[in-house]
């Protein structure tokens, strides 16, 4: 029996669960907003039939949603970058480096692959019959 | 009937669509070709059912019909997302709003 309150304790002293900061969080969710508006959030929850009555776990759903492509797409960024450096580089010369100076990046599929692949999705075409 | 439903899951694809360009855009993004930006907008449409269709499972079995911050979360955990440095994330940087939208003529 000691033993059990012992273990008690232990566990009351260790650090924050995973849902711990979330909750936190959503207390400061009221005056937030988030670029997925709430109405496009609710209708999709509501098409896989939750219908969640609170504004803040929409916008915390919204925001968690955001952070996925943001990740997603910083990656793709990253990719992107080092293949137009990658080609520049190997055009060599003082063209690329002036080129470089104002660089407009386009998302594509190129990079987009290769990014989603590093968080376990592999994406295809589907196939295509003339 | 079914045309309205169609027309207006259209109208809420679009809004996801612009969401997702508002979100390149930040990431540093200029422009994206059609593909990839059918791409994202098709994963962050099924993230949004997926979270709900768990959330709505996890709530249920706890015995509730409403779901609750502990249902997400546990739908988070479920699909293998950690989202602890969400709040990092609010306040890393200013994050655009897309703008209301304006009433028909």
């Amino acid at each position: 029996m000691a033993e059990a309150s012992d273990k008690m304790i232990v566990d009351d002293n260790e650090p924050a669960t995973f849902g711990q900061p979330l909750s936190n969080f959503l207390l400061q969710l009221e005056d937030y907003t988030p670029t997925i508006p709430d109405a496009v959030t609710a209708h999709f929850l509501r098409t896989s039939g939750c219908e969640a009555k609170d504004p803040r776990l929409i916008r915390l759903i919204s925001i968690a949603a955001q952070k996925f492509i943001s990740d997603i797409a910083n990656d793709a960024l990253q990719h992107c970058k080092m293949r137009s450096s990658n080609s520049s580089n190997s055009h060599g010369g003082s063209k690329g480096s002036k080129g470089s100076k104002d660089k407009r990046y386009c998302l594509t599929m190129e990079d987009l692959t290769p990014a989603l692949a590093e968080f376990g999705i592999t994406i295809k075409k589907p196939h295509y019959y003339v | 009937m079914e045309q309205t439903t169609t027309q207006q899951v259209n109208v809420y694809r679009k809004m996801l669509a612009a969401s997702v360009c508002s979100i390149l855009m930040e990431s540093g993004f200029d422009t994206a070709d059609k593909e990839s930006l059918g791409t994202l907008t098709e994963m962050i449409q099924c993230f949004l059912t997926e979270v709900g269709a768990l959330s709505k499972s996890y709530c249920e079995l706890s015995g509730r019909s409403e779901p609750v911050v502990a249902d997400v979360i546990l739908a988070f955990v479920e699909m293998g997302h950690n989202f602890n440095d969400l709040m990092v994330y609010t306040k890393g940087m200013k994050h655009s709003v897309l703008p209301p939208l304006q009433p028909q003529q």
